[in-house]
């Protein structure tokens, strides 16, 4: 007597289809919706779930891959100086006068210096123009080098309310134009270089020039920077082994997350009071520094405050004596896995993961820097003031 | 000659944990994971959810499972019941849908013509008779315990597989089979019980 699994598999044979192989169509949209999407990790939307499938790919090769060396005298050649030598604040100390400030400080008289900037006049359907120099380091898997790419001039336009399509114009070789979809009706593109080929997800919007999700309120702000923090959990691989294949990855602190979530604020939202919330809650972050000799990616120095975690110094700079903030790096620092827990993949449903294809950055190479040139409010995408 | 078959043949045979992990940072890699499973996935998709839907539900769960590469467990080798798994949920939001399928085949069972060899025929006649009651069937079960019952039937898992693709403990599995299988079999009539 058959069995009911036997008398079952063959019901099951006969809705079988008869062609073995899914239509090519199939393999073609698959094939297709596993393109990269380009970088600008920065300006991806927070999409619960969707952030490390398209991240790990792209950024991961991007803008994490990154790591790798600086060609010394490039950055150097506009830097009109050399960046600040591992240790180089230590020696700030020099001319005796009143004791330079710390972390905290550097902080609060940068959000006083926030509070004091007036803000301008911008219409919901307006858009936030920001001028900005990049500089970052990309290994090429094929080459199997690292080459920087800068200082390029970018330009960035932001809907002011969060729910028009922005825009980012990189110089370069040819320019390179990347659209950003805005969160219209609470609907958002899943990627952000092809919006039309992608499936939309549920977005809230992220204005750059209104309160919005993220709190005015230092204490509201820190709180909201940590549960960010907590839902998107971030890995970083610690190199590569004989393979080519990351070894393994540590997790980033919260306190660490938190930071780097300041700098993504700083650079995605421009509202003063915003700004200056974003400073005094990263004054009260465990572990900041500050550090003196800071050379920003358009060459101006300043004074930093700091967070170092798995072999990155993350630094906010600041001019150092008006406090105004100049703009983000990243350089590479020293990184000692043995005392970190690594796991050999980031195992989790969510989150990021910056994959380094080459050797971890050596301390004081550049990893990624971006400054700020100015802001400015235009009626449209594209348009300069 | 041996040794150049085998290197022939030798050119694609990391394992699927080992061409995922390298997909991380090479993302073109992961289409070796869609040419090895594609058909598979198609095959149990299309017998469930029907030809009008297959080509989506396949589509959107190698997308799911290329997203979602990087939370992948390394010590698994095989990517099999993890991709039955993504496939699985990638069909629960079509599940009024493959019931209404199986229903509809159980007012249609007698319309089956039969053809071919004699000996397939007799089969087919044998399967063909027990079509409706099993289509009834199938149509009426808890979804947890389809998604079992035709893992197993139709998508070939050993237990252990099925209780990693759904994330279950194994005895879930054991105790869903069981109960499906004893409706099953009281759909044929109780004259197909036993072990095979």
């Amino acid at each position: 007597m058959r069995s009911d699994l036997s008398v079952l598999e063959e019901f099951g044979a006969s809705l079988a289809p008869a062609q073995d192989q899914p239509p090519a169509e199939v393999r073609h949209r698959v094939m297709n919706g596993m393109r990269l999407p380009v970088r600008r990790q920065r300006l991806l939307s927070r999409l619960s779930g969707v952030r490390l499938a398209w991240r790990i790919g792209a950024p991961a090769v991007a803008a994490a891959a990154v790591t790798a060396a600086l060609v010394a005298g490039q950055l150097s050649d506009i830097a009109g100086g050399k960046p600040a030598p591992p240790g180089g604040a230590a020696r700030a100390g020099a001319v005796p006068q009143a004791p330079p400030p710390g972390a905290e400080q550097v902080l609060l008289l940068a959000a006083q210096h926030a509070a004091a900037s007036p803000a301008m006049d911008a219409g919901p359907n307006q858009f936030l123009f920001i001028d900005s120099v990049e500089v970052e380091s990309r290994f090429d898997r094929k080459g199997g080098g690292t080459t920087v790419s800068g200082p390029l001039r970018t330009r960035t336009w932001l809907s002011v309310d969060g729910t028009r399509d922005g825009l980012v114009i990189q110089d370069g070789g040819s320019p390179a134009r990347t659209h950003l979809d805005g969160c219209t009706n609470g609907r958002q593109a899943q990627t952000i270089d092809r919006p039309e080929s992608t499936p939309e997800v549920a977005c809230t919007p992220e204005p750059a020039y209104r309160p919005g999700r993220v709190p005015t309120d230092a204490a509201r702000l820190l709180a909201y920077v940590y549960a960010v923090a907590a839902a998107e959990p971030t890995w970083v691989s610690i190199g590569p082994g004989p393979d080519g294949l990351p070894r393994g990855y540590v997790r980033l602190s919260a306190d660490q997350r938190a930071f780097v979530e300041i700098a993504e604020i700083l650079y995605k939202n421009h509202l003063p009071a915003v700004q200056e919330a974003a400073f005094r809650a990263a004054g009260r972050i465990a572990g900041v520094q500050v550090r003196r000799n800071v050379t920003d990616a358009a060459g101006r120095v300043g004074v930093a405050v700091t967070r170092t975690e798995a072999g990155a110094r993350e630094e906010l700079v600041f001019d150092a004596t008006s406090y105004r903030y100049l703009g983000h790096n990243i350089i590479g620092a020293e990184f000692d896995p043995r005392g970190a827990t690594v796991v050999r993949s980031p195992n989790s449903d969510k989150g990021t993961a910056q994959i380094r294809l080459g050797p971890n950055p050596k301390p004081g190479e550049v990893i990624y820097e971006s400054a700020l040139l100015r802001i400015a409010i235009v009626d449209k995408a594209g348009l300069r003031p | 000659m041996a040794a150049v078959t085998q290197t022939a043949t030798g050119v694609d045979v990391d394992t699927d944990a080992v061409v995922i992990r390298a997909s991380l940072v090479d993302s073109d890699r992961f289409a070796v994971i869609y040419d090895r499973y594609a058909a598979m996935l198609y095959r149990y998709a299309y017998q469930r959810v029907g030809p009008e839907i297959a080509d989506d539900v396949v589509a959107e769960a190698f997308l799911a499972a290329f997203r979602g590469r990087a939370s992948y467990d390394l010590d698994r080798q095989d990517a099999r019941p993890w991709l039955f798994g993504i496939l699985t949920r990638e069909m629960a939001t079509h599940r009024r849908r493959e019931q209404a399928r199986y229903r509809a085949m159980a007012r249609s069972a007698h319309d089956i013509v039969q053809d071919g060899p004699a000996d397939q025929v007799a089969a087919r006649v044998a399967a063909g008779a027990a079509r409706g009651p099993l289509a009834a069937a199938l149509a009426g079960l808890a979804p947890g315990d389809r998604d079992v019952l035709l893992l197993v039937a139709w998508g070939q898992l050993s237990y252990d597989e099925v209780a990693d693709a759904l994330n279950i403990p194994q005895g879930t599995v054991g105790s869903r089979l069981n109960r499906a299988r004893r409706k099953v079999r009281q759909a044929l009539g109780d004259d197909h019980g036993g072990t095979r």
